[in-house]
Order: structure tokens, then C-alpha cells, then sequence
């Protein structure tokens, strides 16, 4: 199969990895979002909370846009607007 | 596309799944412990004629908590499966095949639902509907369907853009007819492979959130449960997580393989060996 469906998934992954770091940060001890993010939860911190979870998801859609972006520089006859009479 | 899968390709994993699944059904005849039982004076003892697979830290039977455990782990998953792929692949081949506004509003929503921890949804479902396994079963597919849409519909993307589709549209083949006949049955390799993938997630997530304690009852017997229990006593009892382990490895394990046989089966080229290129 084609070059799509594996950017579609490197893309997800990238996602998948964001909300590994919880669980990786707090494992080996290192100083980052996921180790913020747990340190926050444990302590009630609601708008740290919110604010690392809102980062998470603007970084979800930011990757989704840009594998969005690269379908069409992967396979040029990939249009995302519809055709004319399937619309 | 049907006629050419041929059983040789599915035969091994498919009789391992099988036998995955007859093995828990039959627990109650496969077994006469009870997995509930707590036995501390036989806790972590190591594999007998009696225990076949030792006992866990409680004193449990490993290898009848194994088979029951597959009951619940197995259609979790099975179902949780199911939740992610039917509307997945629904939205993912409208989203793909007719674009535009559409495609916008289901990647949109489908974009949400990603952003939305996993562990918060299922957090979310267990407060809506209180515990148990259908809550997790559900907030398992929830959380795979966004995911298996944007797979499908990258896939159906591609093959519209192809010349026998334009070809097919020339010719005046209506939209339904178009993603039947020319876009799912090539495009079905990868949403299998995929399939496959979300089946092995799905136990997967199911196991962690169980081991989370979102399911209910934590002794229940369950293969991510057993894992999360032997965990604790892996350097005394090795054997109570190697069952449940061994278990979900040999079942993700089948699943692939199935998935990679129905693609070799379903290839195009002679009898479903590769194409000579």
C-alpha cells in the first residue's frame, strides 16, 4: 500500500509518544511535561493541568495538520477539497 | 477478493486464536479451582501437577485464573475492537472519499477525541456509568475509533486521487458502487493491518485500565489484573505473571499473524504470492 496510511499513523504515534511521557518521566526521573503534568495532578493544580493538557492537544492537531500537509507532497494527485460532482 | 483467501495462509494463527478463545470458554470444564480462591498458606508457589502454573501471591490458581481471565480480556478487547473500527472506518471512508467541509467536521471531531486523554474519557464513561467491563470495553473503542478513522481516510484518500477511480467516475459508477467496488478492496490490506494493530491496543488498554481498578472488582480474574498482581512478587513468583504475559503476547501475536495472512491472500498477483515486480 501507499506512503498515506503510514504518515496517518507516524503522526498518531507522535501523539501516542506526548501522552507516554507521563509514565516515562515518572519512571526514570527526568524533569519535563509528562513529569509536570503528573506532578500537577497529584497536587490538585487544576490550571497547570489545563495548561499542559491544552499544549497536548494544540500539538495533536498541529501534527494531524501537518500530515494533512504532507499527503500531498507524498502523492500530488491527493486533493483534500472534494471533486466537483461527488461534493 | 473472497475467493482467493485460501485457509493455508490463515490456518496457524486462526487455530491459535481459536484455541485462545475455546480454552477460555471452557474454563469451567478446563478447571476445577476456583480463581477467586485465596489460599495464603500456598501463596507463590511454583508450578505443580496441582497448581499447572503455580499460585500467585494470594495463593490463587494461576492457570485457572489465566482461563477465566481470558472470558473478560478477550471480549473486552473483541469488543472494544468493534467500537473502534465500525465507525471508524464509516467516517474515515466519508471523510476521505467525499472531502471538503465534511472531511473538515469528521477530522474535527474526530481531532477532539484524540486530544482527550485516554485515562480521562475512561475516567469520564466510569463517572457517567459506574464501573464495569462494558464501560471499559467502551471507553477502549472510544478511544481507538478516532485514531482507525484517520487511518481509513488517509488510505481512502489515496486511492481516490488514482486514475482507475477517475476512470470509474468517467464512466459514470455512482459513489456507492465507487467505494464498494474500487476504493474498500484496495485499501482493505491496510485496514485490516491496522485492524490488527487496534486489536492488540485495545487488550492492551483494556489491561491498563482494569490495572487502574476502573473495571470493578480487582480480583476478578483479568490478564492485565494478573499482570499488575505478579508484578509486585515477580522476583518470588515469576510464574504468576508469565501465564497471563504469555497469554496476551501469544493472542497479539495470532492477531498479526491473521492480519498478515489475509493481506497475503488477498494481494494481487498469482494464488496470493507477492506480485514478481
Amino acid at each position: 500500500m501507499g506512503l498515506l496510511p503510514i504518515i496517518a499513523v507516524v503522526a498518531l504515534q507522535i501523539g501516542f509518544l506526548l501522552s507516554g511521557t507521563v509514565i516515562t518521566e515518572a519512571i526514570f526521573a527526568r524533569g519535563g511535561l509528562g513529569g509536570l503534568l503528573l506532578r500537577a495532578t497529584l497536587d490538585r493544580d487544576l490550571p497547570v493541568v489545563q495548561g499542559v493538557v491544552v499544549l497536548a492537544a494544540l500539538i495533536y492537531n498541529v501534527v494531524n495538520a501537518l500530515a494533512d500537509a504532507l499527503y500531498a507532497l507524498a502523492d500530488p494527485r491527493v486533493h483534500l477539497e472534494a471533486p466537483p460532482e461527488a461534493a | 477478493m473472497a475467493a482467493r483467501l485460501t485457509l493455508r495462509h490463515i490456518a496457524l494463527p486462526a487455530a491459535m486464536l481459536l484455541f485462545i478463545a475455546l480454552a477460555s470458554a471452557l474454563a469451567s470444564v478446563l478447571t476445577s479451582a476456583d480463581p477467586m480462591a485465596v489460599a495464603p498458606a500456598q501463596a507463590n508457589e511454583p508450578p505443580t501437577p496441582e497448581h499447572l502454573f503455580g499460585t500467585d501471591q494470594f495463593g490463587r490458581d494461576v492457570w485457572s485464573r489465566t482461563l477465566w481471565g481470558g472470558q473478560r480480556t478477550l471480549t473486552v478487547a473483541l469488543v472494544g475492537t468493534l467500537i473502534a473500527i465500525v465507525p471508524g472506518l464509516l467516517i474515515g471512508l466519508a471523510a476521505g472519499y467525499w472531502g471538503g467541509y465534511l472531511d473538515r467536521a469528521l477530522m474535527g471531531a474526530a481531532d477532539v477525541l484524540l486530544a482527550f486523554p485516554n485515562l480521562l474519557l475512561a475516567m469520564a464513561l466510569v463517572a457517567l456509568l459506574g464501573y464495569g467491563t462494558h464501560q471499559i470495553a467502551l471507553a477502549v473503542g472510544l478511544a481507538g475509533f478516532p485514531a482507525y478513522a484517520r487511518v481509513a481516510r488517509a488510505a481512502a484518500l489515496e486511492v481516490r486521487g488514482t486514475p482507475y477511480v477517475e476512470a470509474a467516475r468517467a464512466v459514470g459508477a455512482g459513489r456507492g458502487r465507487i467505494i464498494a467496488r474500487h476504493i474498500l478492496p484496495n485499501i482493505g490490506a491496510t485496514l485490516v493491518a491496522f485492524g490488527a494493530v487496534t486489536f492488540s491496543w485495545s487488550l492492551l488498554n483494556a489491561a491498563a485500565l482494569n490495572f487502574l481498578g476502573l473495571g470493578g472488582s480487582i480480583s476478578t480474574p483479568d490478564w492485565g489484573i494478573m499482570l499488575a498482581d505478579a508484578r509486585q512478587a515477580f522476583r518470588v513468583a515469576p510464574w504468576a505473571g508469565a501465564a497471563p504475559g504469555l497469554a496476551i503476547t501469544l493472542t497479539v501475536l495470532a492477531a498479526n499473524a491473521l492480519a498478515e495472512g489475509w493481506q497475503r491472500a488477498t494481494q494481487v498477483g498469482a494464488g496470493g504470492r507477492a506480485c514478481p515486480q
